[in-house]
């Protein structure tokens, strides 16, 4: 699997297929037991978590969350600067999100915490945008802004990202190539070549459709009615 | 609280207890926040116990108890991360009650002999002599000064570890600075105020900064008042009323953190204006 610069990337799987694991061998936290992950330039990863990463306990407000963007590489003794709080704050401003600087990050709604959490990501100035399962646990109106926000982030910083996600939907009307998770295999590819009816039966080995409404792709099991009645 | 300042050893012990307390609570605010309360628990046992070793061998009580303290530290961190047949809790509340017993019974087999028992969960702070306080005190202003410098990673690596590994903070360097900073601070406060005192600062004025602040910093302020307070407040009493040192400062302490954690209740009681909006 190659990922290119300003490729916008859906890693697709159910839970325990492995995404999670690959976006900490990217990120370096562990080491592949097979194959290698190989960089053609040192790219700067903004990295957002899943929002359940950051404990409630914690009493810190969603500007300090956004300045922790801006620790630079090795910066063991880094001391904020005046220029640091001027970008995260411009990098709220652009996501939407100026007005909750002060807040207390725990007393936020979860479509505001995933934007502070992309803001922080934003705020390292990444060439790479990596996101685990940035819509989890979010209603459709939430889940469907946030993913307009990073179709936004991409078309205008032209940056590449990759998100991770169980839902094919959600990554078919986002974005452009698609990972597939099944079963210990990956099918990689753009959505175009991949997005097929034979290609997702064959992945899934079972019987998919893909249909369009309002330009909006659907991706069904066949016959899942009866599928839920033999269940 | 004037004519306790009048006596010598009165006016160190304060002096250790503000300076323990201050510290302490600050360290504290990450032990609630990392969710190891245990592993200081567990620490200051292993130090109790390195103080009854020194008591029966004849050592010195304060060398004894960091030499337990970091024995303990370098245990936890070589303990595998990944838990198997045992999870790391369960080891650490065997170390803790292993350490408990042992303290005791070294206590107990020492030519000094059990009269030095309640001195190793409260400590003997109105022993507290010159020597004694320097290296109190040099032990805490050295950890303070370290995570007042590497104050963005620690809050990094506390806050959210897999982000600051991201951005080039090396994690793992920062946890063993955390662990012997914490082992230093045991290390050094355990014979001056105990294995129950020390635990108390470590845990009580960091649960009402944690629970009344609305940022990090304020936390920590809100926690080192606490403990300064019930320092000073709790030898008073234990000096006006003739009380033992140890239980009063730390009577005073759980109550200041009660009356936080109820007031920060009241005020949650009050209607709050709802956050505008959603994503």
């Amino acid at each position: 699997m190659q990922i290119n610069a300003g490729e916008f990337w859906g890693f697709v799987g159910p839970n325990g297929s492995g995404k999670t694991t690959l976006v900490r061998a990217v990120l370096g936290i562990l080491k592949p037991k097979q194959g290698q992950i190989l960089w053609h330039y040192k790219a700067r990863i903004g990295y957002v978590p899943q929002r359940e990463a950051l404990d409630d306990l914690l009493p810190i407000t969603a500007f300090d969350i956004v300045l922790m963007g801006r620790i630079r590489k090795g910066g063991f003794m880094h001391r904020f600067s005046k220029d640091d709080c001027d970008k995260a704050f411009q990098v709220m401003e652009q996501i939407g999100i100026a007005d909750l600087a002060r807040l207390p990050f725990r007393e936020l709604s979860g479509g505001q915490k995933q934007r502070v959490l992309i803001a922080r990501a934003l705020a390292t100035d990444p060439d790479l945008l990596l996101l685990d399962e940035p819509t989890n646990g979010l209603d459709l109106p939430t889940e469907h802004a946030i993913m307009e926000l990073l179709q936004r982030i991409h078309s205008e910083r032209k940056i590449t990202i990759v998100f991770v996600t169980h839902l094919l939907s959600l990554a078919a009307n986002s974005a452009t190539h698609l990972a597939l998770f099944h079963e210990g295999q990956v099918t990689a590819g753009e959505i175009s070549e991949l997005l097929t009816e034979q290609k997702l039966s064959a992945t899934y080995q079972t019987p998919i459709s893909v249909h369009e409404l309002n330009g909006y792709k659907v991706v069904m099991v066949q016959g899942s009615k009866e599928r839920v009645k033999n269940a | 609280m004037l004519e306790m300042l009048r006596h010598d050893f009165l006016r160190h012990a304060l002096a250790a207890a503000i300076v323990a307390g201050v510290s302490l609570s600050f360290v504290g605010v990450y032990v609630i926040l990392r969710r190891i309360v245990f592993v200081g628990a567990a620490l200051a046992q292993l130090g109790a116990a390195g103080v009854g070793l020194a008591l029966l061998t004849g050592f010195s009580p304060l060398l004894g108890g960091a030499v337990g303290v970091f024995a303990g530290v370098f245990g936890f961190v070589l303990m595998p991360q990944q838990e198997k047949a045992v999870s790391r809790e369960s080891l650490l509340g065997a170390a803790y009650a292993i350490a408990s017993a042992f303290a005791l019974l070294f206590v107990a087999l020492s030519p000094v002999g059990e009269a030095h028992i309640t001195s190793l969960l409260f400590g003997d702070l109105l022993a507290v002599g010159h020597g004694d306080m320097e290296l109190l005190a040099a032990a805490c202003l050295f950890v303070i000064f370290v995570h007042l410098i590497a104050y963005h990673a620690f809050v990094a690596v506390t806050v959210d570890p897999t982000f600051a590994h991201s951005v080039g903070i090396r994690e793992r360097t920062v946890n063993l600075l955390f662990y012997l900073s914490l082992g230093a601070l045991i290390g050094a406060c355990i014979r001056a105020i105990g294995a129950l005192v020390v635990f108390a600062f470590l845990v009580l004025p960091p649960i009402a900064g944690l629970v009344s602040a609305r940022s990090l910093k304020v936390a920590f302020a809100v926690a080192i008042t606490i403990a300064a307070f019930s320092a000073v407040f709790g030898l008073w009493l234990s000096f006006a009323h003739d009380l033992p040192a140890g239980p009063s400062v730390v009577a005073v302490c759980g109550a200041m953190t009660f009356l936080v954690a109820m007031s920060k209740w009241a005020f949650a009681l009050k209607p709050q204006t709802k956050l505008n909006g959603r994503a």
